[in-house]
């Protein structure tokens, strides 16, 4: 092998081991290639995915978005860019950006602003930029843009676009609203305030103003206490801010009354006002508003009046005063009237039972009698229309059969009947009803028409006694007819009213003050019925009609019998079979009556002992509870010494003693306050001596 | 329309230039002038041939084409392989005696001067990575692996096209004559798939803009009017020559035997995006081309080679090795008129038709 050969080895040698290491390093390089092109797959993966959530969040929003180069040409843009600004789909895929912005402009307002702020942008490249597009159809739109860099180095913008129409004209009207709000504010007759959610002023009317004294322009952005500074009228201490409250509670609040505002010139003025919070769509509070008013002229008035009352209050203190005073005459009253009336009417029924009393002498007591009765009669009648005319006829209402009130108003008149040779007609409708009344003032009422049928029939004439039942009408009506005088129609209305008989020529002819029947009347009115008179005129008779409520009421639970009537006379009878004498202690300072009755109780059968003060009442009872016992006291309630009242209590709590109280105090608070002392029962002078031994023997009975 | 047309480099040297050189030595300060001189002069002469690009006509590379970055470096020692000629004559590569292989001079610093007196753009020849590839011995250097070498010989490269393309080279060229030597050396094609696998690997550390500034030319290397290779066939270097992801080609053709041939070979092989400057003037033949040869030959290239893809260039530098006188310099500017003139009145032919 000459050198040349050599050379040519030596060079294939260094040139093949060359390629080895070239092989070696192509591998390696292949290798990263392949890795880097892994790298890069799955960076694109990665990319792709990032491009499809950005895809997708261009699509999602509700924004336009746009995406430029550094040269303003459209490499992106989203659905809603195209349909916001209507761009032509193939101008948009050409991105010719001249082409855009010719649409743009055919759409705005001021194109050459646009224009120019376009270019502004581009030439100026600033970070960011925003401001408002208006667009000739009317439409707002809001712009951003924000600049793009990669590597410190500026590669193009995003455009943003928000429809704001809808946004900015809400805020107009918004803005209307307020201003109307404003006005009508400031047009309103009240004082009106408004703060923010930290007290302070945000707005004060006209008349805010003139109230304060705090001009808008002072009072604006002040804290609500200095505007409003609130004082308690009575207590002068300040008073709390019913806007911090609304504020603070959310609720509607109002000052307490009497408040009174101090202005800004120190003067003061009541005023009235509430306070609500202000709360935006969301519900949250805002701020608060507070309307108020001048109360002056109302507030003196009230003072006025406020006065007025405490001089009507001293007016009626004063009067209810002179009413009790004049209770208290008219019970006194009666009772001295009624205490003089017992004796004479005890002597009178015991002198009835005496035979050898001559028939002349009989007819004259019996004048006696009738008169004393009359005069006792117009007591009760007094008493009871001060009753009526003040409210306090009080009803003790129970169950009681209707036959049987007519039959004790009828029973206490045969005499009467007799003494004029009266024929009563009983006409009573079958069977027997109960209803629900106070059976002493029904038959009293009944006594009443009696009587004046009575008094009004000349001898001879017929008095017919009526009851019907209106079951349908759920009524009963009782009638009391005669064929007496009559009545004229002139004075058919007026004979209900007090004092009044027809004319003077009847009182004259018939005496009597014309009470029983506005009382009757009054007592028919106050069991929910009427009473009505009808006569055919004067010598026609006349007619009396009451009618009552018929309450069902069952025949088992009918009435057993009324526990006080009207009182009447009668003789005093002899203790009969089953009746035994008890020892008595009477106490009444009246001698006459003590005396009287004290016989009349004794004819019957019973001791007596007597004394004539609550002293020696109770020294009375202290021997004989020690020696043969007492078994019942009568005792009369006015005593020189001291109260009936007071007595019963002692020896009631001493000996357990029962009593029946004789007053002339008939007012149902003399009954009550009798019952609270301890007597079982109160019996109103003039004493019927008849009742006063039924009462004993009831007592007796019972115990 | 237009075809782009292109040198290939190297112009010889004024003779007084030769002479200093071979007295005193490239490095001697007192050239300086005459370096200068020689530049200046060049570049006047090639921008009155009208050509659109030109370049300093290498004036300043010593020795060679091949070996002016390493020239004078410590570690590089004389008894490099022996590259022979058809001629007879052989021209001696240096030998890498240590590490780390770095070069003396980038050619980026000829533009520093070049550009001080060019109107036209310039363009800048480099040395491929695989022909300096063999520098390294058989032998291996103890501590200094092939490897390394070859690690250390492609960052050189890189930096040298990266430095010339940021100075505004117009293009950059990487010349690759060894591509048939290669496969004289190794016709199994082996050797040439090494070569161009290692100037891949170069190309690779660019951008495909970047490509699009980088050039590959071949040619059976011409030194004092011979070759070294001009016997290999072009059918065996070609198909693998258009693997390299330069974005063009400077191919010699004008002094091949059989062009119609090597025509049909490039346009079997040659891919979209690639330029191919064919040769029209032979710098190893004295003759001077008229233009309408260099017309003609265009017209047929045109035949195979895509307009669009088709650029004219002279088939080698007029004087790779800086010593050659084989050809004047008024006989490379000659040719190169021929070149420019041809290949306009090619493009008005075919613009025209």
């Amino acid at each position: 092998m000459d050198s040349r050969e050599d050379e040519d080895q030596l060079l294939r040698s260094v040139a093949l081991q060359n390629a080895n290491s070239i092989l070696l390093l192509r591998q390696r390089a292949e290798e990263q290639i392949f890795q880097a092109k892994e790298e890069l797959e799955r960076k694109t993966q990665e990319l792709a995915h990032s491009l499809s959530m950005m895809r997708a969040t261009l699509e999602s929003t509700t924004d336009g978005i746009l995406v430029v180069d550094d040269r303003g040409k459209a490499t992106g843009f989203n659905q809603k860019f195209v349909e916001m600004w209507r761009m032509p789909r193939e101008i948009m895929e050409s991105g010719e950006d001249q082409k855009m912005l010719e649409v743009a402009c055919a759409q705005l307002q001021d194109p050459s602003q646009f224009l120019a702020r376009v270019r502004e942008i581009y030439a100026s490249s600033p970070a960011e930029s925003h401001d408002l597009l208006e667009f000739a159809d009317g439409r707002v739109f809001e712009r951003f843009s924000k600049i793009q860099c990669i590597n410190e180095r500026n590669v193009g913008r995003v455009w943003s676009f928000r429809d704001i129409t809808e946004r900015k004209r809400a805020e107009q009207e918004l803005r209307e609203q307020s201003e109307r709000f404003r006005v009508t504010l400031g047009s309103i007759g009240d004082a009106v305030i408004t703060v923010d959610t930290h007290c302070r002023v945000t707005f004060i009317n006209a008349n805010a103003e003139a109230l304060t004294g705090w001009s808008s322009a002072e009072a604006v952005g002040q804290p609500v206490g200095e505007v409003l500074r609130l004082v308690s009228e009575r207590t002068r201490e300040p008073a709390a801010n019913p806007i911090e409250r609304a504020l603070a509670e959310g609720i509607v609040a109002g000052l307490s009354h009497y408040t009174n505002l101090i202005r800004r010139d120190g003067s003061e003025i009541p005023i009235e006002d509430s306070a609500a919070p202000i709360k935006n769509p969301g519900d949250e509070i805002i701020g608060a508003v507070m309307v108020f008013h001048d109360v002056s002229e109302r507030r003196q008035k009230e003072l006025a009046l406020e006065r007025s009352y405490e001089a009507e209050q001293q007016a009626r203190g004063a009067a209810e005063q002179a009413n009790q005073a004049k209770d208290l005459f008219l019970a006194a009253l009666s009772h001295e009237l009624r205490t003089p009336l017992t004796p004479v009417l005890a002597i009178l029924s015991s002198l009835r039972q005496d035979a050898a009393i001559p028939a002349v002498l009989a007819e004259d007591l019996e004048t006696v009698r009738r008169n004393v009765e009359l005069e006792a009669r117009l007591i009760d009648d007094l008493l009871d229309l001060t009753r009526i005319t003040r409210g306090k006829l009080a009803l003790h209402c129970e169950r009681v059969p209707l036959r049987r009130m007519i039959e004790d108003a009828i029973n206490t008149c045969p005499i009467d009947l007799a003494a004029k040779r009266l024929t009563l007609v009983r006409d009573f409708e079958q069977p027997e009803r109960t209803i629900l009344a106070d059976s002493a003032r029904i038959t009293q009422i009944i006594w009443n028409l009696l009587k004046n049928s009575i008094k009004f029939t000349p001898a001879g004439g017929t008095i017919t006694v009526r009851s019907r039942v209106f079951p349908a009408e759920s009524r009963v009506t009782i009638e009391v007819q005669d064929t007496g005088i009559g009545i004229d129609a002139d004075h058919l209305d007026r004979v209900f009213d007090a004092f009044e008989q027809g004319d003077r020529k009847i009182t004259r002819q018939f005496g009597g003050l014309g009470l029983g029947l506005a009382i009757s009347k009054a007592i028919a009115e106050s069991h929910q019925g009427t009473l009505t008179a009808a006569s055919a005129g004067h010598g026609c008779g006349s007619l009396f009609r009451l009618t009552l409520p018929l309450t069902a009421v069952p025949e088992s639970e009918a009435f057993a019998g009324s526990k006080k009537g009207p009182s009447t006379p009668s003789a005093p009878v002899a203790l009969s079979m089953g009746q035994r004498p008890i020892r008595i202690l009477l106490v009444e300072d009246h001698a006459d009556t003590a005396a009287i009755l004290a016989r009349l109780l004794r004819s019957i059968g019973h001791y007596v002992l007597r004394a004539d003060t609550v002293t020696a009442a109770l020294q009375v009872a202290e021997k004989e509870m020690g020696a043969t016992g007492i078994d019942l006291v009568i005792s009369d309630l006015g005593l020189p010494d001291g109260s009936g009242l007071d007595l019963m209590r002692e020896l009631s709590t001493r000996y357990g003693l029962r009593g029946i109280a004789l007053s002339g105090y008939g007012m149902d608070s003399d009954l009550e306050q009798s019952t609270a002392a301890g007597f079982s029962h109160h019996l109103v002078k003039p004493i019927d001596i008849a009742l006063v031994r039924s009462t004993i023997q009831e007592m007796i009975l019972s115990s | 329309m237009t075809i782009p047309t292109e040198p290939i480099g190297s112009i010889p040297r004024p003779l007084r230039l030769i002479e200093a050189v071979a007295n005193g030595g490239p490095e001697d300060p007192k050239l300086a002038p005459l370096f200068e001189e020689a530049i200046r002069d060049t570049i006047q002469r090639f921008e009155e041939t009208g050509s659109p690009v030109i370049t300093d006509g290498e004036q300043r590379k010593y020795h060679n084409f091949l070996t002016y970055c390493v020239h004078g470096l410590p570690n590089m020692a004389p008894d490099g392989f022996k590259i022979p000629f058809a001629a007879g004559h052989t021209r001696r590569m240096p030998r890498l005696t240590a590490g780390p292989f770095r070069y003396k001079v980038y050619a980026d610093s000829y533009l520093d001067i070049a550009m001080r007196y060019a109107h036209r753009p310039l363009k800048q020849a480099v040395i491929s990575p695989s022909a300096l590839s063999l520098l390294y011995p058989a032998e291996g250097i103890p501590g200094y692996s092939r490897d390394e070498f070859i690690s250390d010989l492609l960052n050189e490269h890189e930096t040298e096209v990266r430095r010339c393309l940021a100075k505004g080279a117009h293009k950059v060229q990487i010349d690759f004559t060894e591509g048939r030597l290669a496969i004289k050396i190794d016709p199994s094609g082996g050797l040439l798939n090494s070569f161009i696998d290692l100037n891949n690997l170069a190309l690779a550390r660019f951008s495909a803009e970047e490509r699009q500034r980088i050039g590959v030319h071949t040619c059976p290397g011409g030194d004092l009017d011979s070759t070294h290779s001009a016997d290999v066939d072009y059918a065996e270097l070609l198909p693998s020559l258009f693997e390299l992801r330069a974005g063009n080609f400077y191919i010699a053709l004008a002094g091949e035997k059989d062009r119609v041939r090597v025509q049909k070979i490039i346009r079997d092989y040659m891919k979209p995006g690639q330029r191919i400057f064919i040769g029209v003037v032979t710098p190893i033949d004295p003759r001077i081309e008229t233009p309408e040869e260099v017309r003609d030959a265009i017209l047929e290239a045109a035949r195979f080679i895509p307009i669009e893809q088709l650029g004219t260039t002279d088939d080698c530098g007029f004087s790779p090795f800086s010593d050659d006188t084989s050809t004047s310099r008024d006989t490379a500017f000659a040719k190169i008129r021929a070149r420019v003139l041809g290949t306009a009145l090619a493009a008005e032919m075919i613009g025209g038709g």
